[in-house]
């Protein structure tokens, strides 16, 4: 069983490959991270950790670190 | 369904590249669709990960171009749109949200769809799969109030049904996409899908491109299962399968049942019971089915594994290819420890929820068409005519086939003939090699030069059996080659195999046959009449994939005089109808 915060790993791993360590990940050190692949995190965090992010949400998430952030101010325990 | 995106990422992580491709084609980025896609393969195919190929937003056009059957031999799946058959059927349309003229869209339309039917019918023997677009998807076009469809939702509508119908005539799967929408996912990068129709939907997909062989038999157990109620405690007017609030499903499920059988699947039964009860209540009007319907049945008291096993002996099937259906968790549990191939499911006790069972056992039943093979298989003449060959076995010599009136009619080049791959890919005992053929190779084998396929249909004093034997392979020089050879275990031990490679030999005069041998978990049969032909088993190894192959060479002489014996002896004939 994952914790939350080795669920968003994985989906970071997975969506956004890179050599970079996972939660030092950010759209500016991240090659693959584009508007696409931004749409594949958000989807796959919202289904994850049944949350519904806001538009502002979307456009915030860039990176690890914020995205540990926005699921915290959803009430996810991570 | 595999529940969610992270899941689908796990397995995904756990797979094993493979050198096989998917082309997933659509005009817009199929973000997770194409995640579930990949995961639900590799589920099916058990840690396969196959590489799947897009091409971007609104490349449709250069999709169609580079997958067409002439460029390309993998396996496609094409996300439709509404769009994509007039661009005013978008949401993120460039011009204004309204409708153009019908006319217009008829003509535009038109034009689509026929390129899409083009496209398919250029992939003639490759799998490709047509994903209809869902009518949630459709945009608001017209004026009209939404619980009503306009005009305009409702030509679009018979467009895609009218390219639906067209696709399938050119034997193409087709996919409805499940429903909602995801609006913020479609306004962004237009694909609709929301993670859960995704996944849905492309589980679908994966389930038609990685097709496991349809199942041959359906065992059921009666009490509770067959009918409402216990035999043994509520006598043979007690139990209830009509016209009854309990009845009722059992009921439909009889005529499901029967409705299978008509379909070429053996439908029989293993019950707890005194079998003089079930003989009286099977030949009562209280059911819709009777005993003549079953192919074969057991009751007693011994466990349902040993039924099921006897049961599947006396139809000639595998343990992988029956269905076992009881109401009791306790029986379920046993069958599925003692017999792990057979495929358990529960008959619903509530007759509401029986819908979902039916679409579990369609959906190991299901076939893209009926073949003659398989309504023959469960033909009424088709038990006495097992029960008379049973009788036979063990004879050392072919004369008790002499009433039999065994006779074989050959077709030459049989590339063409669907039957020929499907047989060479389900049959497994007797099966040179247990090698399996891609509609691909299939395509590539059937073009290349000096390679044949030869297959054979059979008829004895009960009726036609059907084909029953395939043979394909290449002449090189004053050499045969075969690469496959598969003979039905329904015409085993009829002399077919020597037969049908006598008159390959004569047609095609070789000097040397070798075949492609490789020893299978279920191949002994093969094995055994290899052993009473060829020169040696310890001839030249290959190894093909997880396969070691032996290159074994066929005695041309002992080979005819084998065939001779049979001919003589049996009174088995073969017609060339070429």
């Amino acid at each position: 069983m994952l914790t939350p915060i080795e669920k968003l790993e994985l989906i970071f791993e997975a969506i956004l490959p890179s050599e970079i360590n996972v939660r030092k990940r950010t759209r500016l050190n991240c090659s693959v991270w584009d508007s696409l692949q931004q749409l594949n995190l958000i989807l796959a965090i919202e289904q994850e950790f049944d949350v519904a992010l806001s538009d502002n949400d979307v456009q915030e998430i860039e990176s690890f670190e914020i995205a540990v952030a926005i699921l915290s101010e959803h009430g996810v325990a991570i | 369904m595999i529940g969610s995106i992270t899941e689908a990422l796990s397995i995904v992580k756990n797979g094993e590249q493979v050198n096989e491709t998917v082309e997933l084609l659509s005009s817009y980025e199929p973000l997770h669709f194409q995640t579930f896609l990949k995961a639900h393969l590799c589920d099916l195919s058990g840690g396969k990960l196959f590489y799947i190929n897009t091409y971007g937003y609104d490349q449709l056009n250069r999709g169609m171009q580079e997958t067409n059957g002439n460029r390309s031999s993998s396996s496609a799946v094409l996300l439709l749109d509404w769009a994509d058959l007039h661009p005013s059927l978008s949401w993120r349309t460039r011009a204004e949200l309204s409708f153009v003229g019908e006319k217009e869209f008829e003509t535009e339309s038109l034009q689509f769809v026929n390129s899409v039917v083009e496209w398919v019918r250029s992939r003639v023997g490759l799998k490709t799969v047509l994903v209809l677009p869902a009518f949630d998807w459709l945009p608001l076009m017209d004026s009209n109030s939404p619980d009503m469809p306009g005009n305009t939702s409702l030509l679009a509508k018979r467009a895609i049904c009218d390219l639906g119908l067209r696709v399938v005539a050119e034997r193409a799967y087709v996919v409805e996409a499940s429903g909602e929408i995801d609006f913020r996912s479609l306004l962004n990068a237009g694909s609709p899908f929301s993670a859960q129709n995704a996944d849905d939907t492309s589980g679908k997909c994966a389930r038609l491109l990685n097709r496991v062989p349809r199942k041959k038999a359906v065992i059921v157990d009666l009490d509770n299962t067959l009918w409402h109620g216990v035999l043994g405690e509520d006598g043979v007017d007690g139990i209830q399968c009509g016209e009854s609030v309990r009845g009722r499903p059992y009921l439909v499920f009889q005529k499901f049942l029967s409705r299978l059988k008509r379909e070429g699947i053996f439908v029989a039964y293993a019950s707890k019971n005194d079998p003089k009860d079930v003989e009286s209540a099977l030949s009562s009007s209280n059911t819709w089915l009777n005993q003549i319907d079953f192919a074969a049945g057991i009751s007693g008291w011994n466990p349902k594994s040993e039924m099921i096993l006897s049961i599947c002996e006396e139809l000639g099937i595998g343990l992988d290819s029956a269905i076992f259906i009881d109401d009791s968790p306790v029986e379920r549990a046993l069958v599925n420890q003692d017999l792990p191939q057979v495929l358990c499911l529960t008959p619903p006790a509530d007759g509401r929820k029986w819908k979902r069972f039916y679409d579990d056992l369609q959906l190991a039943v299901w076939t893209e068409s009926i073949s003659q093979e398989d309504l023959i298989r469960s033909a009424p003449f088709e038990r006495s005519r097992r029960s008379t060959y049973e009788r036979m076995s063990g004879s050392s010599n072919y004369s008790h086939l002499l009433g039999m009136e065994l006779k074989l009619r050959s077709q030459e080049n049989a590339f063409s003939d669907a039957r020929s791959l499907e047989l060479i890919n389900k049959t497994n005992q007797f099966n040179l090699n247990g090698v399996r053929v891609s509609d691909a190779s299939w395509k590539e084998k059937a073009a290349q030069e000096g390679s044949f396929c030869y297959s054979f249909d059979l008829s004895d004093r009960f009726g036609p059996y059907g084909t029953i034997a395939v043979c394909t392979g290449e002449v090189n020089g004053p050499d045969l080659q075969i690469h496959n050879f598969v003979v039905s275990c329904r015409a085993l031990g009829r002399g077919v195999e020597a037969m049908v490679l006598d008159y390959i030999v004569a047609k095609l005069k070789p000097d040397k046959i070798l075949c492609n041998f490789s020893q299978t978990e279920r191949n002994e049969p093969l094995r055994i009449f290899l052993e009473s032909v060829i020169r040696d088993f310890n001839s030249k190894t290959d190894r093909v994939g997880e396969q070691d192959l032996y290159t074994l060479e066929i005695e041309i002489p002992k080979l005819r005089a084998l065939a001779d014996l049979i001919h003589h002896e049996g009174g088995v004939t073969l017609v060339d109808t070429n």
